[in-house]
């Protein structure tokens, strides 16, 4: 009788991870549509079997109208690959973050990622200033927006090292830090001119407009490195979950698996958004999302993260080049449709997925 | 039978009730009547007394005014004999008329330009004006080209060093930027006003930069009696006008560099006209704006009023898609790449860019890359030009109005006005001694940016 109990049990249980499995494999699915689909979106009239058609013909070395190639090939495969990769990276930063800090609102820019990266943008979009001397060019804003996005990691890691921040320290640490990038840019923002201000309040919105294929394989090599690593991790990740007192009685140190964790997660979402501007929203929410279908199990959780992530966001810039004259910044789509869409989920979901 | 006939002529009534009605509005359109005097008069010279419309005030004005007063011609055909702007011609129009041939200090000038809604306007300073303020590129260097620096007396930004280098010494940083006028900058307005014998004597502003002049601005001037002069002076020939009147209204020499300038402006503007005015819109080579690298210039823009002077007919008339999507008369940022990808059938796509002057070789070299490869947020201005490289050009923006507008008929009409012609044109306004292009060069002035110079300084 026990015996028959436990394997309806371990029935049930293999169930319920089929089911994690098909919400994954289902939203690479999506995203892997919503790939071709895209390309046949934006300004550059060519419907999406053409486009598909082109993306093929590149692949196979025998590209057929010069115009089609360039603006499929160079211009929007390069720009869906980033969507796939930024909307998988901060979902999957977003989850972590959660975990790490055992914290429904922590997302990727909470430890003022945002703040620094927007800093060193602005600097050399006002400012016209290179951190590094002998970068210029259309590579200043990236590079500067890198470096100075992972200061505020940086501060939050040495103080860490030198003092013991509980979760919540380190969470206003970086809300601290926030405040104090935020003030430096505002006060370029308020003595720009109106142009300069534009663009940078662009940048702070988050666009896919100047995705090229240069940018993708840091963005791949970083995602898909810094994911793989957290995948294989799950089963201590699982354990932070559980509280810092909990890892420590299975002999896990939780002070030195969220630093590290933090670490990774700051430099992924670093490289990720020095190229895009800080796209809000998904990874905050990505993971929330992908919880309600998969439970809080890392290993199943970041894959989810992922796929969900990749998918939304890819649509959500398919809609942003459509909208207006010539698109829109992905950004403002990702929010605008993601808060009702959240909202709805919350909505609908029979139990709590936070906890 | 009856009833067919009365329906015929109530149909024949209301048919010439129609035509009636449409003939007086024609009538009404056309006759100038305008009791406000201020309809929009076509003069190169903008001031009322300039009667004949010619570029100066002389006595072949008085000679006008005599036949208007004895009635052999009439106020309509005429209507910058009006010369006070009361609406009639009389010897108190004959004597301030007077004063303006004496080109006499003092005297109340009565000058054409726009108000505030772009609507033509007449408002009043005092001759030879002195202590002006200008606001915005486009209305700086017209009055630089005018030789007026030295009566500048303040300015809200001065962001060209040598360009604009005539600038008076003594001439006030006011603090504003090139879109904005701040509080601040309005402040330190209005206390150098206070602060400048006999107050300033206008603030002189190009339509585009309107916005800034609120209604509370507006206000302030009036109850410091400051005139506001407003011409659209980013157009070409309203540039000349620009330089013309003002240099009328400074007085002396710059009253002759700005007869100069504006004759030979003209001269430009009349030779294209004549070898390309008469094509039809299928063989005119159609273009589109650009400003600020990667903002494409709206229909009503002055940039294509310019464009459509040097004889190219505006791309929102060949393609509708275009003309829906860039209605307007301000300018829209390229949000992607495929911006332009639809419109591949454009003749020429001409692109507005300040240089300043005064540059070496590797200066020159290195504005031409900074141009062409601009970076915009990470993405190089070559994306977005992608497959137009032949048909874009690169033009100074801070040049007189007719050297723009030849180099401009120099990319749409390259057979008919070459390089050299083009290039011509610049040195004739060098030589001319007008100070922004004092001590320049061809080789020190990058006036035009193509693809083969591209390639050339990369090479």
């Amino acid at each position: 009788m026990i015996e028959e109990t436990n394997e309806e049990f371990r029935e049930e249980y293999r169930a319920m991870n089929r089911r994690k499995v098909l919400f994954i494999l289902a939203f690479i699915l999506l995203a892997a549509g919503a790939f071709f689909l895209t390309l046949g979106f934006g300004v550059y009239r060519i419907g999406i079997s053409d486009a598909v058609g082109t993306f093929f013909d590149h692949l196979a070395g025998n590209p057929v109208d010069p115009s089609d190639d360039y603006y499929v090939w160079d211009v929007r495969v390069p720009r869906a690959l980033g969507a796939l990769l930024i909307g998988a990276g901060l979902s999957v930063a977003g989850a972590i973050m959660q975990n790490d800090f055992k914290n429904p609102l922590a997302e990727p820019y909470t430890m003022g990622i945002s703040s620094g990266a927007f800093l060193g943008a602005t600097l050399n979009i006002i400012l016209g200033i290179s951190i590094v001397p002998f970068i210029s060019g259309t590579a200043t804003t990236v590079v500067n927006s890198f470096i100075c996005s992972l200061i505020p990691t940086a501060i939050i890691v040495l103080v860490a090292k030198y003092r013991r921040l509980t979760p919540t320290a380190m969470i206003l640490t970086g809300i601290a830090v926030m405040f104090l990038f935020s003030s430096i840019t505002q006060i370029m923002m308020v003595t720009a001119p109106s142009e300069t201000m534009a663009d940078a309040y662009e940048w702070r919105v988050g666009s896919l407009s100047s995705m090229q294929w240069e940018y993708i394989p840091v963005m791949l090599v970083v995602t898909l490195l810094i994911t793989v690593i957290l995948w294989f991790s799950s089963s201590k990740l699982n354990v932070m979950y559980a509280g810092d007192r909990a890892a420590q009685t299975f002999g896990e140190n939780a002070e030195n698996i969220r630093v590290s964790t933090l670490v990774l997660v700051s430099i992924m979402t670093a490289v990720l958004i020095c190229f895009t501007g800080t796209i809000g929203f998904i990874g905050l929410v990505g993971p929330h999302v992908a919880r309600i279908f998969v439970g809080s199990n890392n290993r199943y959780l970041i894959p989810a993260s992922a796929a969900f992530g990749a998918a939304f966001v890819i649509l959500a810039d398919t809609v942003a080049k459509v909208s207006g004259p010539n698109g829109l910044p992905v950004g403002v789509i990702c929010s605008m449709i993601g808060g009702p869409l959240f909202i709805w989920i919350l909505v609908r979901q029979r139990k709590s997925a936070w906890m | 039978m009856e009833k067919k006939t009365t329906t015929i002529i109530a149909a024949v009534v209301v048919v010439a009730i129609v035509v009636v009605a449409a003939v007086l509005i024609g009538f009404g359109g056309n006759g100038g009547n305008d009791s406000s005097g201020d309809s929009d008069i076509a003069s190169q010279l903008q001031i009322r007394g300039n009667a004949n419309d010619d570029y100066t005030i002389d006595e072949k004005d008085m000679e006008i005014l005599d036949d208007v007063i004895s009635g052999d011609k009439s106020i309509d055909d005429y209507p910058l004999a009006d010369v006070n702007n009361d609406g009639n011609v009389d010897e108190t129009d004959k004597q301030l008329l007077q004063d303006l041939i004496d080109r006499k200090d003092g005297t109340t000038v009565y000058v054409l330009c726009l108000d505030v809604n772009g609507k033509p306007t007449t408002v009043s300073c005092t001759y030879p004006l002195r202590n002006v303020v200008p606001y915005g590129t486009n209305m700086q260097l017209p009055t630089l080209y005018a030789n007026g620096g030295q009566y500048v007396a303040g300015y809200f930004v001065s962001s060209y060093e040598t360009a604009e280098s005539s600038i008076s010494d003594s001439a006030v940083d006011l603090g504003g930027t090139q879109r904005q006028i701040s509080d601040a900058a309005w402040k330190n307005f209005t206390t150098l006003d206070a602060n400048t014998e006999g107050g300033l004597g206008a603030l002189l502003v190009d339509y585009s930069g309107i916005a800034q002049i609120t209604d509370v601005r507006a206000a302030d001037l009036e109850a410091a009696d400051i005139p506001m002069i407003i011409y659209s002076s980013a157009d070409a020939t309203s540039e000349i006008t620009t330089v013309l009147t003002l240099g009328f209204l400074f007085g002396g020499d710059c009253e002759e560099i700005g007869v100069e300038y504006a004759q030979k402006s003209w001269d430009v503007i009349n030779l294209i006209e004549e070898k390309v005015g008469s094509l039809s819109n299928d063989e005119k080579c159609s273009y589109i704006c650009c400003t600020m690298y990667i903002y494409i210039c709206e229909n009503d823009s002055t940039f294509n009023s310019s464009a459509s002077t040097a004889g190219g007919l505006p791309y929102y008339i060949v393609n509708s898609d275009f003309s829906e999507t860039y209605a307007g008369d301000g300018s829209t940022k390229m949000q992607s790449v495929e911006a332009l990808s639809n419109y591949t059938d454009v003749g020429a796509i001409l692109n507005n860019r300040s240089m300043d002057w005064g540059l070496d070789e590797a200066g020159i070299e290195e504005l031409v890359i900074d141009t062409w490869d601009h970076d915009n947020k990470g993405v190089s201005s070559t994306m977005y030009f992608k497959g137009f490289e032949d048909r874009l050009v690169y033009i100074n923006n801070l040049l007189p109005g007719a050297v723009k507008v030849a180099y401009m008929a120099h990319a749409m009409y390259g057979d008919d006005f070459s390089r050299e012609w083009a290039d011509g044109v610049l040195q004739d306004f060098i030589d001319m001694g007008t100070a922004p292009l004092e001590g320049q060069t061809l080789d020190t002035v990058l006036a035009y940016i193509d693809y083969d110079l591209y390639r050339e300084v990369t090479a």
